[in-house]
């Protein structure tokens, strides 16, 4: 299981061991930022403007081997999913860098808006764990982050409905 | 007439229930049948593979002829007869793994949910799989399936 003692161990090796430019999502942010509310199963960790992505997606396995997890828990699904947002770029923060790696997270408002998607009920729980961490960055982006629950509103089923709207009583408090 | 008099049920009642006028007890209904050389038995249907995957379970089916739509209500009453086919032993290998990786999707990302299967017998089941591989990858399909419908 991953938690932030563990992330914290598997950055260190990221970073001396892979090159490029990595992006961390989904519920493993929260592990990034040292939140332990909840454990992870995988690692959402995807590569971008990585010219030598398959050697160094297999490389990413191997740390994962090294520090007892499944090579399975490396998830890069993802990365289709941050291909769809427009201006993804705009919206990374680095978290940590080496010579030749960068690790990014997502800030507030992409971190939503790839959670919001499926708005399971521990999606919904995951956002307002990052919003009540993040709350500077919260407060700058809360404009856009209100349009995007807006959008998914329109289309999310009455329980989904439910659930965000716990994340626009949070920013409007 | 013999029916009636060897059942020792009414004549205008066994003709009532030829008829299907009559809603028969269970006792009356076992005495007509006893007579018959004939008994009520009662018994769990078999794993319905069809359902599993409507639900979203990653299983592989063939083409899908119901017209049922996966819900809320019966992924909870499918969940409450697995508990059954997993101490009956019902499941193949593969069958325990994806219906295990299901549920532990459901508990990771539909808590309160889940919780209303009230299964002891699945957090334990899921506690000791969780570090299996393919348990992982199944279940990330799972979380995709159930996110269409919950």
């Amino acid at each position: 299981m991953i938690n932030s003692k563990l992330m914290k161990k598997f950055v260190a090796k990221v970073l001396s061991n892979l090159e490029g430019e990595w992006v961390v999502i989904g519920g493993t942010v929260l592990s990034l930022l040292g939140i332990d509310e909840r454990v992870t199963m995988d690692i959402d960790m995807v590569s971008i403007n990585n010219k030598q992505r398959n050697s160094q997606s297999i490389k990413l396995m191997e740390i994962a081997e090294s520090l007892g997890l499944p090579v399975e828990a490396i998830n890069q699904a993802g990365e289709y999913f941050l291909s769809k947002v427009d201006g993804f770029q705009d919206h990374l923060i680095l978290f940590a860098e080496s010579k030749k790696c960068k690790i990014y997270r997502p800030d507030a408002y992409l971190y939503l808006k790839l959670k919001l998607a499926r708005s399971s009920e521990t999606d919904i729980s995951d956002c307002l764990t990052f919003l009540r961490h993040n709350k500077n960055e919260a407060s700058i982006l809360k404009k856009e982050i209100h349009k995007l629950l807006k959008q998914f509103m329109k289309s999310a089923s009455p329980d989904k409905q439910k659930r965000l709207l716990e994340i626009d009583g949070l920013l409007n408090l | 007439m013999e029916l009636a008099t060897q059942s020792g049920i009414s004549l205008p009642t066994i003709q009532n229930i030829e008829s299907g006028k009559a809603n028969p007890s269970l006792e009356i209904l076992t005495r007509v049948l006893n007579v018959l050389g004939l008994e009520i038995k009662f018994s769990v249907p078999g794993f319905q593979v069809e359902f599993a995957v409507l639900l979203g379970v990653p299983l592989s089916a063939n083409q899908l002829t119901t017209v049922i739509k996966p819900s809320r209500s019966l992924l909870l009453s499918e969940a409450r007869k697995w508990t059954h086919y997993f101490k009956e032993n019902v499941f193949s290998d593969r069958e325990a793994l994806a219906i295990t990786s299901f549920l532990c999707a459901l508990k990771d990302y539909w808590p309160s949910i889940y919780s209303q299967i009230e299964c002891p017998f699945f957090n334990k089941l899921i506690s000791i799989s969780r570090t299996n591989g393919h348990l992982i990858k199944l279940r990330r399909i799972a979380i995709a399936n159930l996110s269409t419908y919950l």
